[in-house]
């Protein structure tokens, strides 16, 4: 997630250079977006032939990924103008639509006078320039506003945001950090007939797609468990989170663990936000959504329409987890274990520290503290478990134990993990990490996770 | 206006015999289980469909009793400490998930996917602070998509602090009080699931090939849904779904989506006042305003996973005719609509002759009115109260496995003030 945002960042600079280049002033966003066959592997193996979108940094460039949903399409608060090129390298004709977004609009119809296409559509291996010139905050989905029955489905979607303000998704709504959860359908028998030669129109075996039937259910292009839990943010930080919809089922976003306050869809605020745990997500809606939880850990948002299979297998497709990190943490798989049950220990960083540091890892006991080692062994004092650390890129995230087998005869109780990061070669003035706080000299940060031992 | 009137007693027809022999306690207090420590049992049983097809299902039974269907209603305390220990006597792990709940921590068993699962023959044990009052759900988050479908979902209603039974509210805010409450658990069913896990072909299911043909209220279809609680021969499915109340009454329906599809719920008679959704208040400052926010509607829209409330009050207003047939002089009854007092009633009936009778016709268009029946006809409404369907306005879910009617609809009575139907009465002995 991180570095898909980071190239987009690159690109979207890249962009905005060219735009300069070209003259069309500085408060254009502009987007060279390549649609492009590629193929999504499900979680069980199955490979779907897709279409998608790439974000070149060029016209011609050819230098960004397939990928579906397509690139998340940013538009900078300042810019009043947003500006799609579109290179097509598929076989058919595409074109670009954004619902919500207004612009004038060129139908295309058929010799029988039916519409085939929302807007002006780019030939094969031609381009289109589309544009709207009046570009409001929100979250919307551009998607092929050609034979869109069938290009939708093939994954010609994707994600634009706007905000009002730099971290204000709208005028009075900041937010901290934002995510697009962009949820999403495959029907694999539509995939292959249309990847197939003569496999799908008109006296084909597959003439329309009356029969559509998903089977494979994503959020943001990923099923489960393909997906690794989502850094949305630190605790006690207002996260916007953009949910959309581009199947053609209705789906139930719940997240059990919190409370949303829903602030509005299809890029309008409601007059008043609404607390709610499910969102209601019809096809091609965007919702908008606060959620400002104050604990660690990984929330689950799933569907609850409950397409939470891979075909016949399960469990799978749309359920991903939302993680809630302070910038060190450590993690157990349960809050509580038997003795001679086992665990794991996680520690996690996810923010670049610049200086050097120390990672400490304890656990105090009923019967006393004991400073971890990397070998899994436990010692009396504090050593640290790794030294001078510097430069690693955030995320970190790093097993210590995978299976920590909870001794028979220790005694039960409370047991402690504490996780520190120290500033380089130097030793915090305690007697165990214990006894950490805010305050303590040489600590950058740190962070306890307690698990008991029944 | 004629046919407005009439319909009611018509579509009532149909749940005559039935409600004649309710006998169960159905209380304006919904049924479930009080307290704050609850002990379920994950087991298997079949229920029974409202076409006489014998489901098997997958449920939590309160302690070690049967399996039912949904599960047992959790009443618990704002406030409180809630403890729920989970057995699993089924072939798979099970586990509970409390939307709108938490923190939940849980102890024992193994980690899942959604929460700490009971292994079969295990157990484990969720706690989590009942912090704020409304209407939630809980149900298994582990393979969800197949044991919800299973059974394994149930509702959990948190009382207000300072809950008083004599003037309850929903939540702490006097825009929320009511006379009159009542559980509206929606789910649905695909036997083709249930046949595979009652043959142990638990690998040939594919739940994306879901069809259901079933549509439930608290786990029965209709005509089963106005029967009485807790009747003998639906061991287990121990709730029904027969709305109650008098002229004037705030009668609050808790609507659940517990399966997993979005359901249109319809009230005739009137609409619904919806005053919250997901246990929280449509209010415009969180906490202060009361739900100053609250919407009319004549549907409202049940999405799986979320609870709804909704105030219904049926006056008789701008019906344009006295209920009662009062004359104009005549003092009001309770709850009445005061600008059509003493109008008369705008239609001259047909002749008996010309009429076709249902069982629950009392001879009379008045609340509580008795008139002359030919012979053999009337008899099951002997309070003469008015019967107002409520039900899936998806017209396709008012159908038992193809059979028309049934499915996910109910009646709603309202009776006169001072009379109790025959329900009522043994809701007020205390069942039998």
């Amino acid at each position: 997630m991180r570095s898909s945002t980071l190239r987009l960042a690159m690109a979207l600079a890249a962009s905005v250079v060219l735009a300069g280049a070209a003259g069309t002033g500085a408060d254009a966003a502009e987007f060279n977006l390549r649609a492009e066959a590629t193929a999504l592997v499900m979680p069980d193996g199955r490979s779907i032939p897709m279409w998608g979108f790439a974000l070149d940094s060029a016209p011609g460039a050819n230098d960004g990924p397939v990928t579906v949903p397509g690139p998340l399409l940013e538009v900078p608060p300042d810019d009043a103008t947003l500006t799609i090129r579109l290179a097509n390298n598929l076989p058919e004709p595409v074109s670009i639509v954004i619902p919500g977004l207004i612009t004038s609009m060129t139908p295309v119809r058929d010799g029988d006078g039916r519409i085939r296409s929302f807007a002006a559509e780019t030939a094969p291996g031609g381009t289109g320039v589309y544009t709207w010139p009046n570009c409001t905050p929100g979250t919307y989905i551009y998607y092929s506003g050609t034979h869109a029955a069938v290009q939708v489905q093939m994954g010609l979607y994707g994600g634009v945001k706007k905000d009002a303000a730099p971290k204000t998704a709208h005028p009075g709504v900041p937010y901290d950090r934002d995510l697009l959860l962009l949820f999403s359908e495959i029907d694999p028998a539509l995939h292959d007939a249309v990847a197939a030669p003569g496999g799908y129109g008109p006296g084909t075996a597959m003439t329309s797609t009356i029969n559509y039937s998903p089977n494979y259910f994503l959020i943001n292009g990923k099923a489960f468990p393909q997906a690794a839990p989502i850094f949305a943010g630190r605790p006690g930080e207002r996260i916007l989170l953009r949910f959309a919809n581009a199947g053609l089922k209705t789906r139930i976003p719940i997240v059990p663990g919190l409370y949303l306050s829903v602030l509005g869809e299809d890029g309008s605020l409601f007059p008043y936000p609404k607390e709610q745990y499910t969102v209601d997500l019809l096809s091609l809606k965007t919702v908008e959504a606060l959620i400002a939880p104050t604990g660690k850990g990984n929330y689950a948002v799933f569907d609850r329409r409950l397409g939470l299979a891979n075909a016949a297998s399960s469990p799978g497709g749309m359920l991903a987890y939302l993680g809630i990190y302070p910038p060190l943490m450590v993690e157990t798989s349960a809050d509580a274990v038997a003795r001679g049950e086992t665990f794991s220990l996680d520690v996690k960083l996810s923010e670049d520290l610049t200086q050097p540091f120390d990672v400490y890892l304890v656990v105090d006991t009923p019967g006393g503290a004991f400073t971890v080692g990397l070998d899994g062994e436990t010692r009396r004092g504090i050593r640290p478990l790794f030294r001078n650390v510097q430069g690693f890129p955030a995320p970190f995230w790093t097993t210590i134990w995978e299976q920590i087998r909870v001794p028979l005869n220790i005694v039960p109780g409370i047991y402690t993990f504490y996780v520190a990061a120290i500033e380089a070669g130097t030793v915090p003035p305690i007697a165990t990490l214990g006894d950490l706080n805010e305050g303590t000299p040489h600590v950058i940060m740190f962070d306890a996770q307690p698990v008991e031992v029944q | 206006m004629n046919a407005r009137y009439a319909g009611p007693v018509r579509s009532a027809a149909l749940a005559a015999a039935i409600l004649s022999l309710g006998c169960g306690p159905a209380a304006a207090m919904i049924d479930g289980v009080i307290g704050s420590s609850f002990t379920f049992t994950a087991k298997e049983g079949s229920i029974s469909a409202g076409d006489g097809q014998s489901i098997y299902c997958w449920g939590y039974a309160n302690g070690n009793g049967l399996m039912q269907y949904p599960g047992p209603t959790m009443i618990v305390s704002q406030g409180s400490a809630v403890t729920v220990a989970l057995a699993n006597e089924l072939p798979e792990p099970v586990s509970i998930v409390f939307p709108g709940q938490g923190p939940v921590t849980a102890r024992g068993g193994r980690p899942g996917l959604l929460a700490r699962e009971a292994p079969p023959g295990g157990r484990c044990e969720y706690t989590f602070t009942a912090h704020r009052p409304g209407t939630y759900i809980y149900h298994s988050g582990t393979r969800p998509e197949l044991q919800v479908e299973m059974g394994l979902v149930g509702a959990l209603i948190v009382r207000p602090a300072g809950f008083d039974t004599a003037k309850p509210r929903a939540y702490e805010h006097p825009g929320s009080a009511y006379e009159d409450e009542f559980l509206y658990l929606l789910t649905e069913m695909d036997p083709v699931i249930h046949e595979h896990a009652l043959k142990g072909t638990l690998d040939r299911i594919d739940t994306t090939a879901y069809w259901p043909v079933y549509w439930f209220i608290n786990g029965r279809n209709a005509p089963d849904t106005m029967l009485g609680a807790g009747v003998p021969w639906l061991p287990h499915q121990p709730y029904n779904c027969m709305p109650m109340g008098h002229p004037g009454d705030r009668m609050l329906f808790r609507f659940i989506g517990g399966g997993r599809d979005l359901h249109p719920l319809h009230t005739h008679g009137n609409h619904t006042l919806l005053i919250a959704r997901d246990g929280r208040m449509l209010e415009s400052v969180p906490g202060v305003s009361g739900p100053d926010l609250a919407v009319q509607m004549f549907t409202v829209t049940v999405a799986p996973g979320a609870t709804y409330d909704a105030v219904f009050r049926w006056t008789g207003a701008k019906l344009g005719w006295d209920i009662y047939g009062h004359a104009p002089g005549d003092p009001m009854e309770p709850g009445e609509y005061a600008p059509d007092h003493g109008k008369p009633f705008p239609v001259v009936l047909p002749d008996a002759k010309d009429l076709a009778f249902g069982p629950q016709y009392s001879g009379s268009q008045f609340l509580g009115g008795q008139g002359l029946l030919p012979p053999g006809e009337g008899g099951f409404n002997p309070t003469a109260g008015f019967f107002y369907m409520s039900h899936s306005h998806n017209e396709k879910e008012m159908t038992n496995n193809d059979i028309f009617p049934g499915g996910m609809m109910t009646m709603v009575l309202i009776d006169r003030p001072g009379a109790m139907g025959p329900m009522m009465q043994a809701a007020e002995k205390g069942g039998n």
